[in-house]
């Protein structure tokens, strides 16, 4: 079986939360998955003879370009001639409609999950629905102790009344959960309370 | 006044189901009165169930045999907490986990130690289709939304520890989110080599395989510790537990008489003075070991050894 390997490119912060559900779905499919050097400083335990995912942040640039190689992310765009280039996500084979069905990111392998946590409400204009959000969060709650929640999605409110059910959601959990994100052009913030 | 943000409450200490690890084969029946929740007991609750973020019903019974189960969830979403069910599945239907849903659970949490047919009629004597027919129903309960969640609590022991992963693997098929595992606590000394801290290393194989897969699948996984390290617990910082007969403790541990394995500290009439109770200051404000209550320095929940899980009961 051919390894995926995957190379986060995000410093020291927590792992991009498309890298993270990229390595749950190889994880579901029972393929191996290495993760290569969380701090994005090149390939060097990476044996090509895999595909290697690369998670690109804006202004990043390193990345070999190469045809095994697919790079996704702010960062991923027209200067690679023979890698794949997924502007913003990264999953593999045919484009999957319902985001529900894939599996959540539980972060195995890929390190220290710290108590904030970036995270995603849909790629592009695929909407996440509520209920798998909310078992993701249970999922590092339980696992990780969670506490802050940081959407990366570029406009939740992109995504009509996504951002309503989702507080109503979120304040039936037992646990006090922070989380902010952009919506129509605006950075939120929600506090967490003892009280829902 | 401060009240806890956690409150757990036992709706009947009575149970239908003949678990083999539970105390209720060993206690002193005179000194534990079969009982359930009155409207009276349920209507102290009020000033709790504002104060909290969560409410856990389940105690020493099972609560699905309190007539006082629909009644309390519903007082307890109206006041907006977050509520959780501990059962055994004593009598657990389709149609109560259909009306358990439409109250607003939040999350089921079935007691099930293993994944074999054979080790549940043996452990639990409930056979494995009566599980899966209650995961099917909460699942249809909640159609596209979340709640009611499904966890299972596991009593992991020598007779059902090499399941772990086929538990595991069943959460993921049948849509549960998670299991939390404990050791066995030996009520009875003939059980005490069931325990996994009886021999810790033969566990660890297990224990590994089942965390790997439950990260591959999505299952949150928590085993209970096989190195005899101290446990962070936070219970009288945090939670109050309600008897049935209206009886406080200030932890989880052993809800029945008597009181030896926890902390008792008075009853619903005087609530404030139950959460400021010497053992609940005592505990607080312990900075060493031997600064704690007498029963948190051998409680099994703070010390994976196994002294810790010998509780042998006096009519044992």
């Amino acid at each position: 079986m051919t390894a995926a390997y995957l190379r986060l490119g995000t410093g020291a912060g927590p792992p991009p939360p498309l890298a993270a559900q990229l390595a749950a779905w190889f994880a579901q499919r029972g393929e191996p998955l290495c993760v290569l050097d969380p701090h994005g400083e090149g390939e060097r335990d990476w044996p090509g003879d895999g595909d290697l995912y690369v998670h690109l942040d804006a202004g990043q640039r390193h990345a070999p370009d190469l045809p095994n190689v697919t790079v996704f992310g702010p960062g991923a765009d027209g200067r690679f001639v023979r890698a794949r280039v997924r502007p913003g996500d990264p999953e593999p084979g045919d484009r999957v409609e319902d985001l529900g069905t894939l599996p959540i990111p539980t972060y195995a392998g890929l390190g220290v999950v710290p108590p904030a946590v970036r995270i995603l409400a849909g790629r592009g204009d695929r909407v996440r629905p509520v209920s798998h959000v909310l078992r993701e969060i249970v999922y590092l709650c339980e696992m990780h102790r969670v506490g802050h929640l940081m959407f990366d999605d570029a406009d939740l409110d992109a995504f009509p009344g996504w951002r309503a059910a989702f507080e109503a959601e979120l304040a039936h959990l037992p646990w006090a959960v922070s989380w902010e994100g952009f919506a129509s052009g605006k950075r939120i913030r929600r506090t967490a309370t003892l009280r829902p | 006044m401060t009240l806890p943000p956690r409150l757990q409450v036992e709706v009947s200490n009575r149970c239908s189901l003949g678990c083999a690890s539970c105390a209720r084969h060993h206690w002193d029946p005179a000194a534990n009165p079969i009982g359930d929740l009155t409207p009276e007991t349920r209507a102290k609750l009020g000033p709790l169930l504002d104060a909290a973020r969560e409410l856990t019903i389940g105690g020493y019974g099972d609560p699905t045999e309190g007539p006082e189960l629909l009644p309390l969830l519903r007082d307890a979403k109206a006041r907006g907490c977050s509520v959780r069910l501990i059962t055994g599945g004593a009598k657990l239907t389709p149609k109560l986990i259909r009306e358990l849903a439409d109250a607003g659970l939040d999350r089921l949490v079935l007691s099930m130690d293993g994944a074999r047919d054979e080790t549940l009629r043996e452990l639990r004597g409930v056979p494995l289709k009566a599980w899966r027919k209650w995961m099917k129903a909460a699942r249809e309960a909640r159609g596209d939304g979340l709640r009611p969640l499904v966890q299972l609590n596991v009593v992991v022991q020598t007779g059902n520890v090499e399941e772990l992963v086929e538990l595991v693997e069943l959460c993921a098929e049948e849509e549960v989110a998670g299991i939390h595992a404990f050791h066995l606590k030996a009520y009875a000394g003939a059980t005490v080599d069931r325990c996994l801290l009886h021999d810790p290393d033969a566990a660890r194989p297990h224990f590994a395989a089942a965390r790997a897969r439950a990260a591959q699948l999505g299952v949150f996984l928590h085993l209970p510790s096989l190195d005899p390290a101290d446990v962070l617990c936070r219970q009288p910082l945090e939670s109050m537990f309600v008897r049935h007969d209206g009886r406080l403790r200030g932890c989880c541990s052993g809800l029945f008489e008597p009181a030896d394995f926890g902390l008792a500290i008075g009853s619903l009439d005087d609530v404030a003075a139950a959460w400021n109770h010497p053992l609940m200051q005592q505990f607080r404000a312990a900075e060493d070991e031997a600064d704690f209550p007498a029963p948190c320095r051998t409680c099994s929940f703070r010390k994976p050894v196994l002294s810790s899980h010998l509780r042998v009961l006096g009519a044992a």
